[in-house]
């Protein structure tokens, strides 16, 4: 089902994400919840020092497919406004990676409808991980 | 026909290009294109097995037959991480 788009953001940005962009896009009269979930980056992977991530996408498919997971949402749950935003390129520790804001009447969907667009983006969007541990580089889940 | 194969990530480092332009015969499938990338790209057999593919940014569970032009791409597995 296709969304009307007034309804919901997405962006890939190759520069630090402003999280107030994702709130101010789905702050809205009719919710009585606005949640905001932000994945960062972590110092450590099971304990071995991280010294930095970089993310790449294949932008044009990751679009249609946060796309796809978006109409999803909004077919599963209550929900008002989505914001998604993803950043590439080259993040230090504690940078924020990806943004997801959601608003709903009630906070239960909001809850939930976050919980399943973070899973389902880490599964499905080919958006990559390469994780710096200084003396060398690994990409993630190979 | 040509082919259009992105590469990405761990695919971009071991190859060495971000995308090629490939020739297939009328029919070929993506099994095809697998069977060359096996030959002619051995340093990636270890991944391919991992990885799924997409043709013109859809995913691929079957094995369509390639159209003049398709632009295909090798999705290793994304970010992922512990929930």
């Amino acid at each position: 089902m296709a969304i009307d788009n007034s309804f919901y953001y997405i962006d890939i940005v190759k520069i630090p994400i402003d999280v107030n962009i994702a709130l101010n896009f789905v702050n809205d009269a009719a919710s009585g919840s606005t949640l905001l979930f932000n994945g960062t980056v972590r110092d450590n992977e099971d304990g071995t020092p991280v010294k930095f991530l970089y993310y790449e996408a294949y932008e044009e498919m990751a679009f249609k497919e946060i796309d796809k997971l978006i109409s999803a949402a909004f077919e599963k749950y209550d929900l008002n406004k989505i914001a998604v935003i993803h950043r590439t390129g080259k993040i230090e520790i504690g940078g924020i990676s990806i943004s997801i804001a959601v608003s709903s009447p009630h906070r239960d969907s909001s809850y939930t409808a976050s919980k399943f667009l973070i899973d389902n983006i880490k599964e499905t969007v080919p958006i990559w991980k390469k994780e710096s541990f200084g003396e060398y580089e690994k990409w993630k889940r190979i | 026909m040509q082919i259009k194969l992105r590469l990405f990530a761990a695919f971009k480092d071991l190859i060495g290009k971000s995308e090629l332009d490939l020739n297939f015969k009328e029919g070929d499938t993506l099994e095809d294109l697998k069977k060359y990338l096996t030959t002619h790209y051995p340093q990636i057999n270890h991944l391919l097995c991992i990885s799924k593919f997409a043709v013109n940014m859809e995913y691929q569970d079957c094995n369509p037959v390639l159209n003049n032009n398709d632009e295909v791409t090798i999705i290793m597995p994304v970010s992922g991480g512990l929930k």
